[in-house]
């Protein structure tokens, strides 16, 4: 009975370790697609020599791709 | 043994919860009583038919015929009440009543204004869809609504600058700056979507921040809410730029009873489909669910809703049927 409530102890302390490095870290590391667009369109934006307007114009995009793709989940 | 297992148990639901990616602030059990019913009316567009590819912007006139701007085919529509294609125009280009990327849509009594993601300022058509002049304005529009034919509030993109509303004349001039608040340190942070009601208070629903607000012409708040509990969105450095992830509010409208409509984003029990109702004193009253996911409402003069499904394909109009 003592070495299942030992070995029970063992996977609790795990899972906590477990649990709180997805809370801290996030379960999720693959970037979004409006994540990448955005990095794509500010890569182009220095291409093109950064301008303000350039960063506007993709901040404006990431915005948008938020609100309309990201509801739509089939990328 | 029993409590090691309810604790095991419990840990085993926090596991499940940071996995499915939740946020802390987020809540499994926000539902309200629905107060409101949804009663389908009218479909438009279909994945078998061409009449809509990506719709972005809606509105409504007073005879029920529909306008909206379809980004894929860069036009916009007149679309009969009973949903035939009454006209198109458009094509893509950047002369005038040409498109690049249409966005949003506002009207006027005789006018239609419509945004664009690559094209600086607003378009302006007449109801027959007849390009009519371009208002020159210069900064990127996140938001915008038409008061009068010459009073155009529009919420600017800004970096470094409190929210604020530009209130521009036919001309493409400011008239008045609408100050709302402090800004924040980050990027965005600040952005939001915003609806004024007819005495010209303006309800302003934050696009990454647990805020709701009433204020008045002069710039004070009347009230401001928080409907999630939200605290911090999550961010993300992209480019060396740290921007926001989630989004808590995507878009607010109000219905004849002066009535605030707020569609929630990522943080809602119901992911972009909870719509939170408060009167206009800021008290939630209802919480009613669309079918499909939408990133806009819009409710027209006779109160009927619309909102989208098939990711912009297909347009669809509701009646609510109120139960308060």
């Amino acid at each position: 009975m003592n070495k299942i409530g030992k070995n029970t102890k063992r996977i609790v302390f795990c899972l906590v370790i477990l649990t709180v490095m997805m809370n801290l870290y996030g379960a999720e590391t693959e970037p979004g697609p409006c994540e990448m667009a955005f990095f794509h369109c500010f890569k182009d934006a220095l291409r093109g020599g950064a301008t303000s307007e350039g960063l506007f114009h993709c901040l404006l995009g990431y915005a948008f791709c938020k609100k309309y793709i990201d509801s739509v989940k089939v990328f | 043994m029993k409590r090691t297992l309810c604790f095991l148990l419990f840990l085993l639901l926090m596991m499940f919860k940071a996995a499915s990616g939740l946020s802390s602030g987020e809540s499994l059990f926000n539902q309200k009583q629905d107060g409101i019913q949804l009663e389908e009316l009218l479909t438009l567009g279909s994945l078998e038919d061409d009449l809509l590819f990506q719709w972005i912007g809606v509105n409504v006139d007073l005879s029920g015929n529909i306008y909206v701007t379809d980004s894929l085919d860069y036009s916009l529509k007149k679309i009969s009440s009973d949903g035939n294609l009454l006209k198109k125009k458009g094509g893509r280009g950047q002369g005038p009543g040409e498109f690049m990327a249409p966005r949003l849509l506002d009207a006027s009594e005789n006018y239609l204004y419509v945004t664009d993601h690559l094209l600086s300022g607003i378009q302006v058509f007449d109801k027959d869809l007849q390009f009519v002049r371009r208002i020159p304005i210069q900064v990127p529009i996140s938001d915008f609504c038409v008061l009068r034919d010459d009073e155009i509030a529009v919420a600017p993109l800004v970096m470094n600058s409190p929210s604020q509303i530009f209130f521009y004349n036919a001309a493409g001039k400011i008239e008045r700056v609408l100050t709302l608040g402090q800004h924040s340190a980050d990027l965005i942070m600040d952005q939001f979507s915003f609806i004024f009601d007819n005495h010209k208070n303006v309800y302003v629903a934050y696009t990454f921040q647990d805020k709701i607000e009433k204020i008045d012409t002069q710039g004070s708040r009347i009230w401001s809410t928080e409907l999630l509990g939200i605290k911090k969105v999550k961010k993300e450095k992209i480019s060396g730029y740290v921007l926001p992830t989630e989004i808590i509010y995507k878009d607010v409208d109000l219905d004849s009873r002066g009535n605030i409509y707020i569609l929630g984003g990522s943080f809602s029990a119901n992911p972009s489909r909870d719509v939170y109702v408060l009167n206009p004193e800021g008290i939630q009253i209802a919480t009613l669910t669309l079918p499909d996911t939408s990133h806009c409402i819009y409710i027209d003069d006779k109160d009927f809703l619309y909102s989208r499904a098939n990711a912009g394909v297909t347009l669809k109009k509701y009646r609510m049927r109120y139960r308060f």
